[in-house]
């Protein structure tokens, strides 16, 4: 069978970054084809220009066997290749129906927008990937999980003959993922090809037929499913083997440091306890919105809890804003980098070092000796990959970003470190060395909270797992009893 | 390198310098054309000129980089001058004699009135601001307002007039470096040297300054990052108010008199001024030097086009399109 799509020694340099190197990438009729790499392997750019959001500075595309060049992401999309960013493009205050149909509202005999129509068509489209969400209501007003949805059904909704989803997966619960695996299953059996971006290996054997790997903008190889069992695809990914995912160190486990009693917040979750010691990792299970984030902030200070107590060592404290939470020792890493996490215009320096400037501090002045030296005990620490320290932090790929707001969480050691999907949307192995540093922090005493939608990695690092189930506590394992099928049960509120 | 990549080169350039090529080039253009432009009696002037709404420009310079805005800080500029100037006015002797019962030198009460009145008004733009979550734009909007009918009450319509030479020897006072030559510096000039010194240092060295960027870069991490968002906003605001307190007292007394209108639409021009030497209007990005640089960019093409008898009216259309074309030249920078 000849190929439906080939890209031909395709180039892309940004600046002084060689992005991609005379990689080439083909598609057939009807299949599911997983591209992966570590972040800054090349897999987005190499993405965009098949869309035509970027120009490839060589090499040429043919659909059909016939040359294309895609000037604009209106060529792609009328030559039938649609995208699901990463990235949300959704206007917030508009309806769903709005969203999916912006820019090609059906119009009347009147000339005006055929709001009937739109809402109908929208109406089938969510029906036909399974999901219940009104086309009338805003998208300011919906969870990022069903945003999600509808980014997909946008997609679809283009008839697009090639679909490209960029790790489609990373705000769903495992429901929602079942559901769209039937939903790319069907697209396939149709005859649409569909491009999986995904850092979940499970996800990738699960969906895919064909997988293709890049590694700093070179392709590395590309094969059947079936032909590259998984230490294989790591070691292309990597270029190494990595034994051990999840490399947990035994931490001796001391006294109690944090006990929340009740804590309560309407419409988030309710009546929630729990404790956590010293040299431990608890680990927050759930389904996307389970209610663990609004838990963790709430116990950062990020937001108010309506009823409850917090102990700190014993003492009953009060947190109305995270400057609270950190006076008492306990640090977030928050589980959006870009948008709580990291300030993207300042640098690296500046992110490291804003919670704890004071450290940096000769008299009146901020001293920049201290600064750098700070920074650079940071950066060899977490082997943050960058220019220098004033490299501006959006610069950086996904997984370093992340190292930086860990840097910023230990420099103002703190002994109670709650981490948010500490791991979600980075590279294989910025995810182990994160893994191992969690451990080693254990080790040393802290006490570390750690909320994950990834199964393997709360099995594998933590020693107690807690679970939440619509606002609610559902149920708590050790490192012993769990499994993935009893986190589940309890993640799916059924008790036994 | 090929010629191409030459031009692309040099395009890039041009449009990242864009304002400051054009900028060279007006200046150019005036130094051949008038004979004044390039003397030092000239320059003397531009820096006199630039002073006070510099101070101003600098103070909301500091707000547009925390992603906030001040539209009150021309009708502040005008209280506070009102406000200073009837300390030592000999037309209104019930205030001089509140003045005088402190017991020091009623100049210095005044000075302090003038700044006092403009942190008044940064304390209620702030607290309003953090504190009641109201967006700034809407906040100073009506302290605009507030302001200049203040500035009215205060003066009870009249400009403040008859002002003790003691004072109106603040402003339009000046360090004389050749008699002969008629070179003077004017003292307003030392305190906006001052200004931009100490705001420079805020920014750069202090805490307090590095917030002012991360607020403005991104809030909701700045939060996360356990700053204190409310205190750092109301600083800001408390702070700039001062400058902008200080900048009304000082025109006031340069002027020698305080008329109630006065500082009309000056907030555009200190808009203005942060956006052409390239503050960022998103907020998180600029520097106290730009606003300078900004600053002067519209003094000497105002002053430029007076020299060239060019007419008010015109000179309008010449200074929105000069804001149109910085902007232009910003957004093709790469962040």
């Amino acid at each position: 069978m000849s190929d439906l799509l080939e890209m031909k020694d395709i180039s892309k340099r940004f600046g002084g970054v060689e992005a991609l190197k005379a990689v080439s990438f083909s598609l057939k009729k009807g299949e599911v084809h997983a591209l992966v790499g570590e972040n800054g392997a090349g897999k987005s750019t190499l993405m965009k220009i098949l869309i035509g959001m970027h120009r490839p500075d060589s090499g040429v595309i043919f659909l059909n066997g016939e040359k294309k060049v895609f000037n604009c992401m209106k060529d792609a999309l009328n030559y039938g290749i649609s995208m699901i960013f990463q990235e949300f493009n959704s206007v917030a205050h508009m309806t769903v129906a709005d969203n999916i149909f912006l820019g090609r509202e059906p119009y009347t005999k009147f000339h005006s927008v055929d709001y009937k129509k739109m809402h109908q068509d929208t109406k089938n489209i969510l029906k036909r990937i399974g999901v219940d969400i009104d086309s009338k209501v805003d998208v300011s007003t919906l969870t990022v999980a069903k945003i999600q949805l509808i980014e997909i059904a946008k997609a679809l909704s283009y008839d697009a003959d090639i679909i490209i989803m960029d790790e489609p997966t990373s705000a769903l619960s495992n429901n929602e993922i079942d559901n769209l695996y039937r939903i790319v299953k069907e697209l396939a059996a149709d005859g649409k090809t569909v491009v999986f971006i995904s850092h979940k290996i499970d996800e990738i054997y699960r969906f895919c037929d064909r997988i293709t790997v890049l590694r700093d903008g070179n392709l590395i190889g590309s094969d059947l499913v079936d032909n590259i069992d998984i230490d294989q695809l790591i070691m292309m990914m990597v270029n190494r083997q990595i034994t051990e995912m999840y490399p947990k160190e035994e931490a001796e486990i001391k006294e109690k440091v944090l006990e929340v009693k009740n804590l309560s917040r309407k419409g988030n979750f309710e009546d929630i306890s729990f404790y956590l010691r010293k040299g431990e990792i608890l680990g927050v299970a759930g389904l996307m919105g389970a209610g663990r984030t609004e838990l963790a902030e709430s116990i950062f200070g990020m937001r108010r809890i309506d009823r409850g107590e917090i102990f700190v060592k014993g003492k009953k404290v009060s947190i109305k804003h995270p400057k609270d939470a950190i006076r008492h020792g306990i640090m977030m890493v928050p589980e959006d980098r870009t948008k709580t996490g990291l300030i993207l215009k300042l640098s690296v320096k500046e992110n490291i070092l804003l919670t704890n400037l004071k450290k940096c501090m000769i008299a009146f002045y901020i001293s920049k000796k201290k600064e750098k030296k700070s920074v650079e005990t940071f950066s060899k620490i977490l082997e943050i990959k960058m220019k220098d320290e004033s490299q501006v932090v959006s610069a950086l790929s996904g997984g370093n970003q992340q190292k930086v707001v860990v840097s910023r969480t230990l420099f103002s050691d703190p002994d109670i470190i709650i981490m948010d999907e500490p791991t979600r949307g980075i590279d294989v192995k910025t995810k182990a060395d994160i893994h191992a540093l969690m451990s080693k922090l254990a080790n040393q005493g802290k006490a570390i909270i750690m909320i994950s939608s990834e199964m393997p990695e709360v099995i594998g690092i933590s020693d107690r797992i807690i679970v939440l189930h619509e606002g609610r506590l559902s149920g708590e394992l050790t490192r012993a009893e769990a499994d993935q099928q009893s986190v589940l049960r309890y993640a799916m509120g059924r008790n036994q | 390198m090929n010629f191409k990549e030459i031009m692309q080169k040099g395009k890039g350039i041009l449009q990242k310098y864009a304002i400051l090529f054009g900028f060279l080039v007006i200046v150019i253009v005036l130094g051949f054309v008038t004979e004044t432009f390039f003397t030092l009696n000239n320059l003397f002037l531009i820096l006199k000129q630039v002073s006070c709404i510099g101070i101003t420009t600098v103070a909301m310079c500091m707000l547009i980089i925390m992603g906030c805005i001040d539209l009150s800080v021309g009708s502040v500029m005008a209280v506070s001058g009102v406000f200073g100037a009837l300390m030592v006015s000999e037309a209104n002797p019930q205030w001089m004699a509140f003045a005088s019962s402190f017991g020091i030198d009623p100049v210095w009460i005044a000075l302090l009135a003038g700044i006092l009145m403009g942190t008044a008004f940064g304390v209620f733009n702030g607290l309003i601001i953090a504190k009641g979550k109201i967006p700034p734009f809407i906040v100073t909007l009506g302290s605009m307002t507030i302001a200049r009918g203040l500035a009215y009450i205060l003066s009870q319509g009249m400009p403040v007039a008859k002002l003790l030479d003691s004072f109106t020897g603040i402003g339009a006072g000046k360090l004389t470096l050749s008699e002969s030559a008629g070179l003077h510096i004017s003292n307003t000039v030392f305190f906006y040297i001052g200004v931009v010194l100490l705001v420079s240092f805020i920014l750069k060295k202090r805490r307090f300054g590095r917030y002012i960027y991360a607020i403005g870069g991104n809030e909701s991490a700045a939060l996360a990052a356990g700053i204190n968002v409310d205190a750092v906003k109301l600083k800001a605001y408390v702070l700039a108010g001062s400058l902008v307190g200080l900048a009304g007292t000082l025109s006031v007394s340069r002027l020698k008199s305080a008329p109630p209108a006065f500082g009309n639409a000056y907030e555009l021009d200190a808009i203005a001024g942060c956006i052409i030497g390239g503050v960022s209007f998103n907020g998180g990005i600029g520097k106290v030097w730009s606003s300078v640089v900004g600053a002067f960019i519209l003094v000497i093409i105002q002053q430029g086009m007076d020299m060239l008898d060019v007419q008010t009216f015109y000179q309008q259309i010449v200074k929105g399109l000069i804001i149109i074309l910085a902007v232009l030249g910003d957004r093709k920078r790469i962040i």
